[in-house]
C-alpha cells in the first residue's frame, strides 16, 4: 500500500519590525482577517552544549522546554530526536533510553551537556476561525529575550503562523500578506539569532589560533598565536576543573599545557633560550600537579570494562577496589583545588599569558623571523625520523617501556603535525593514521599503569580489612596483562600502515623516502 | 504509550446497537488522549457525520472512493486539524453509506481497514474509530483493525441482549475477546433497574471497565456547544467520568498488569455463551 505523504509541522515565522511601524502591521493584520485572542503563555527555552561547542560544530542544537529536550539539526531546520524530560541534563549516557541519546553519544562523548544561553518567550496566540468558528490558522507572537552568564538582550519581534492541518488557503493568504507588509521570513534559526544578540561562538575554546596559520608566517608570531590558543583552552578549562563537573575539563587543561610544552621543546630558537625554557619548567610544573587526578580519572573510567574482563561473581567483587579509587579520587580532587588557587599557580598562569600577550615576555630567537613552513617542516622531518627509526625497531612481541618512549615520540611528532596541517591539508591523513597508532599506544601505557594502581588499590584494602576485593583483583591484573599483550601485538601493524601513510603524502615526508623502509 | 519510534494503537468505540453514546465517547477520549500529550487522529467511519459536526469539520471527503480503496495519500489528504493541538480528524461525509459494499469487493476485505490504517500508526500514538451502529462487513474490518474494542453499553434489557449478541457473534467467528472491553453509558444512577442491570451484566460478561458515564445534560449538550465536554465543561460530574474511563483505557492500552493495576477491574472468562 501506497505510504501516505509525512505531514510535516507546516509554519513560517516572519520578523516584525520594532516600533511603530511593526505594531501598526500587526493591528492591520489582526483587523484584517479578525483574528481572536487564544490565549498567553511564557515559554522558557534552555540551549545545552558541551563547552568545547561540539554540538554547534556538527550543526545541531540541543534544547530543553516545556519538558521537552530536543536535538535539532541547524542546516537544514528539522527535529533529529526528541524525549520527555525533567531536570538539567548532564551527559548524553544519563539521559533515557532512545533515539536522542543514541543521537547524542557520538556527538559529545563523555563531556557534560552545559546550558549555552536560554531564551524567554512570551507568547500571545491568536486564529483564525471559519464560518463554522473552526480554527483554520495559528498565529503566535512572539516578544523574545535571549540570556546568557548574567547577560540579557532583546531578540526581534516574531509572528509564527502555523497551518491547521486541512486548511492550506488560510495560511497561504495570510502569508502572502504578511509578504505584502514588507515583512521578512525569518532567515536565522532562533538559535542563531540568540547566539548573534549574546556574541556566543560556542566553538570559542578552539586549539588552534584565532587568526589562521600561513606558511610564510614568521615562527615567532605562528608559534606564539598557538600558544595563545593553548593558554585559552587552559583558561576556559579551569572553572570546570575547579567545579569537578566533567573529567573532561581537566583532560583538555592538560593537553593543552602539553602541547604548549611540546612546541617550546620542539620549537627550540623559535623564541629566546632563557624565558622559553622558564615557561617549559613552568607549564611542566603544571601538568605534574594534575597527572595523580587525571590517572584516577582515566582509572575510573575504565570501571565498566574491567568488570566486563572478570565473570560474576567476582566481577562484583572489584566493587570495593573501584569505590577505594573514587575515594582517592576525591582526595586528589581536593588538592588540585587547593592548588588552584595558590599563589604559585597564579603565577604560573600569568606567566603564560605574559608570554603569549606580550612580545617582552618571549622575545623572538635565532629562528623567529624564519618563516613557518619551513621551521615546522624541518622539525617535523627530524621527528619522524626518530619516530620511524623507533618504529622499525618494535620486535614480534614488544615491551610496554619500550612502546612508551615511541608514544612520547608520536605525541610530540603529532602537535607538530597538526600545526603542518593547518598549512597543507593534505597532511590530515597522516595525523589521522598517527592518531590510531597513538591510540594504541594509550592503551598500552593505561593497562600498564592501571595494572599497578589495582595492585596497590587492592593491597591498601587489603591492610583495612577488605581483603575479598584480593581475589578479583588478582584476576582482573592477569586479564589486563593479557589484554594489554594482544595491544602490543598490534603496535607493529599500525606503525606499518602509518609509514605507507607517509609515503603517499606530499613533502615534507617525502623528504623521509630514504629511512621509509619497504615494509 | 508515546514512544519513540511510534507505533500507534488503534482504539474502536464501537456497538451494533445505536443511541449508545458511542460518538460522544469517542469525541471526549480522543479530546484527552490528545490532551495528555498523545499525537491523536479520530476516524468519523459514520454517514451521519456527528463526530466531524462536533469537531465543526465540514462533511466532506475528497475522492471518497479511492480513501476507501486505496487508503495512504488519498485519506492523509482529508485529514484534518481540529481546533486541539495534537487532535486530527479523519471526517466522514454521506458516501460512507457505500462503506460496506465497496469492502465487499475487495480481495481480503476485513484486513482492508487494518491496511488503511497502519501507515497512520507511524504518525500518530492513537487512532480512534468511530464506527457506526452496524453488524455488516465493516463491523468485522473494525474488530481486526482494532488493538482495543470499546463497547459503550446503556444498562438496560434490549442493549444488555444486543451486547450479549455481540459476544457471541465475537466468539463464534474467533475474535479475539481480550481486545474487548465494556463500560456503562448513559448510566442514571436512580434507577433501580440500571443498578440491577448493571450487576447482572458484570457478572454475566468479562473485562468491564470500572468508569460509568452518567446520563446528564453536560453531555446532551455536546451537540450545542460542539466541543468536547472538558473543554466545554471541564468540571461537571460527566467530564471527572470521562478522564477516569481516559485513565482506564490507556492503562489497558499499555499493557498494565490487570492484578496490580488499580485502575482496571479484571474478570474471569467464564463460559457464559455457550
Amino acid at each position: 500500500m501506497k505510504s501516505p505523504a509525512a505531514s510535516p509541522l507546516v509554519e513560517q515565522s516572519f520578523l516584525v519590525p520594532s516600533g511603530e511601524a511593526g505594531r501598526g502591521v500587526l493591528c492591520d493584520l489582526r483587523r484584517t482577517f479578525a483574528l481572536s485572542e487564544d490565549g498567553r503563555s511564557r515559554v522558557e527555552t534552555l540551549y545545552h552544549d558541551t563547552f568545547d561547542g561540539r554540538l554547534f560544530a556538527r550543526s545541531r542544537a540541543l534544547r530543553l522546554a516545556q519538558g521537552e529536550l530536543t536535538l535539532e539539526c541547524l542546516d537544514s531546520p528539522h527535529e533529529v530526536a526528541c524525549v520527555a524530560f525533567d531536570g538539567s541534563p548532564e551527559f548524553a549516557d544519563g539521559l533515557p533510553p532512545g533515539a536522542l541519546r543514541e543521537a547524542l553519544r557520538p556527538l559529545t562523548g563523555n563531556r557534560a551537556l552545559l546550558p549555552l544561553f536560554s531564551i524567554r518567550s512570551d507568547v500571545r496566540a491568536w486564529c483564525l476561525t471559519n464560518r463554522e468558528q473552526k480554527t483554520v490558522l495559528r498565529l503566535a507572537l512572539l516578544d523574545e529575550e535571549a540570556a546568557s552568564g548574567g547577560r540579557s538582550e532583546r531578540l526581534d519581534h516574531r509572528v509564527v503562523v502555523r497551518q491547521v492541518r486541512g486548511y492550506k488557503k488560510a495560511f497561504r493568504e495570510v502569508c502572502e500578506w504578511l509578504a505584502r507588509q514588507g515583512v521578512e521570513p525569518e532567515a536565522n534559526s532562533r538559535f542563531g539569532e540568540g547566539l548573534k544578540a549574546l556574541d556566543l561562538d560556542p566553538v570559542r575554546m578552539t586549539t588552534l589560533p584565532r587568526t589562521p596559520l600561513s606558511a610564510s608566517m614568521s615562527a615567532a608570531d605562528a608559534v606564539r598565536a598557538v600558544l595563545h590558543a593553548q593558554y585559552r583552552v587552559a583558561r576556559a578549562n579551569e572553572e570546570g576543573i575547579r567545579n569537578d563537573t566533567d573529567a573532561e575539563f581537566l583532560h583538555d587543561f592538560r593537553v593543552a599545557v602539553r602541547r604548549a610544552r611540546s612546541f617550546l621543546g620542539q620549537l627550540r630558537d623559535v623564541f629566546e633560550p632563557a624565558p622559553a625554557a622558564e615557561l617549559r619548567k613552568s607549564l611542566s610544573r603544571l601538568g605534574r600537579s594534575t597527572n595523580a587526578l587525571r590517572d584516577l580519572d582515566v582509572y575510573l573510567e575504565h570501571r565498566k570494562e574491567y568488570q566486563a574482563l572478570l565473570s560474576d561473581p567476582l566481577a562484583g567483587d572489584l566493587t570495593p577496589l573501584f569505590d577505594h579509587g573514587a575515594r582517592a579520587r576525591a582526595a586528589v580532587q581536593r588538592e588540585v583545588t587547593a592548588v588552584m588557587r595558590s599563589a604559585a599557580y597564579g603565577d604560573a598562569l600569568e606567566r603564560w599569558r605574559t608570554c603569549v600577550e606580550e612580545e617582552a615576555g618571549l622575545p623572538p630567537g635565532r629562528y623567529g623571523s624564519e618563516p613557518l613552513a619551513e621551521v615546522v617542516g624541518a622539525r617535523v622531518a627530524r621527528k619522524c625520523r626518530t619516530v620511524l627509526e623507533q618504529g622499525y625497531a618494535i620486535p614480534e612481541n614488544a615491551d610496554p617501556d619500550a612502546l612508551h618512549s615511541l608514544r612520547i615520540e608520536c605525541k610530540q611528532l603529532r602537535y607538530l603535525t597538526e600545526i603542518l596541517a593547518e598549512l597543507s591539508p593534505e597532511v590530515r591523513g597522516v595525523v589521522s593514521r598517527l592518531k590510531k597508532l597513538q591510540d594504541a599506544l594509550g592503551r598500552i601505557q593505561d593497562l600498564t599503569v592501571h595494572e599497578a594502581r589495582t595492585g596497590e588499590f587492592a593491597r591498601a584494602l587489603s591492610e583495612g580489612g577488605g581483603g575479598a576485593a584480593l581475589p578479583a583483583a588478582e584476576v582482573l591484573v592477569s586479564r589486563m596483562r593479557a589484554e594489554r599483550d594482544r595491544e602490543c601485538a598490534k603496535v607493529r601493524g599500525l606503525f606499518v600502515k602509518f609509514s605507507r601513510s607517509l609515503r603517499e603524502t606530499e613533502p615534507p615526508y617525502s623528504l623521509l623516502l630514504p629511512w621509509l623502509l619497504p615494509l | 504509550m508515546a514512544g519513540e519510534s511510534r507505533r500507534g494503537r488503534v482504539l474502536a468505540l464501537y456497538h451494533l446497537k445505536g443511541g449508545v453514546g458511542k460518538t460522544t465517547a469517542a469525541v471526549n477520549l480522543a479530546y484527552l488522549s490528545a490532551a495528555s500529550g498523545l499525537k491523536t487522529l479520530i476516524c468519523d467511519l459514520d454517514p451521519q457525520s456527528s463526530t466531524t459536526y462536533f469537531f465543526r469539520v465540514k462533511p466532506a471527503l475528497k475522492h471518497a472512493r479511492r480513501v476507501l480503496l486505496k487508503g495512504g495519500a488519498s485519506v492523509a489528504d482529508n485529514i484534518k486539524g481540529t481546533d486541539y493541538e495534537g487532535l486530527d480528524l479523519l471526517p466522514a461525509d454521506w458516501s460512507l453509506r457505500h462503506l460496506p459494499s465497496l469492502l465487499g469487493r475487495v480481495k481480503r476485505s476485513k484486513r482492508r481497514l487494518r491496511e488503511i490504517l497502519d501507515p497512520f500508526r507511524g504518525e500518530y500514538d492513537l487512532i480512534v474509530l468511530d464506527s457506526p451502529a452496524t453488524a455488516t462487513l465493516l463491523a468485522e474490518c473494525i474488530f481486526v483493525a482494532a488493538d482495543m474494542l470499546l463497547v459503550p453499553v446503556v444498562p438496560s434489557t434490549l442493549a444488555a441482549r444486543a451486547y450479549a449478541n455481540l459476544r457471541l457473534f465475537l466468539r463464534r467467528k474467533g475474535y479475539d475477546e481480550a481486545k474487548v472491553w465494556g463500560f456503562f453509558s448513559m448510566v442514571e444512577a436512580r434507577k433501580k433497574m440500571h443498578q440491577a442491570t448493571m450487576q447482572a451484566m458484570r457478572e454475566q460478561f468479562p473485562q468491564w471497565l470500572p468508569a460509568t458515564i452518567p446520563y446528564t445534560v453536560d453531555v446532551e449538550s455536546m451537540g450545542l456547544a460542539r466541543a468536547p465536554l472538558p473543554v466545554r465543561s471541564p468540571r461537571a460530574v460527566a467530564t471527572r467520568r470521562f478522564r477516569e474511563l481516559w485513565e482506564q483505557v490507556a492503562g489497558r492500552m499499555d499493557g498494565r498488569d490487570p492484578e496490580t493495576d488499580p485502575w482496571v477491574r479484571s474478570f474471569p472468562v467464564r463460559e457464559v455463551l455457550e
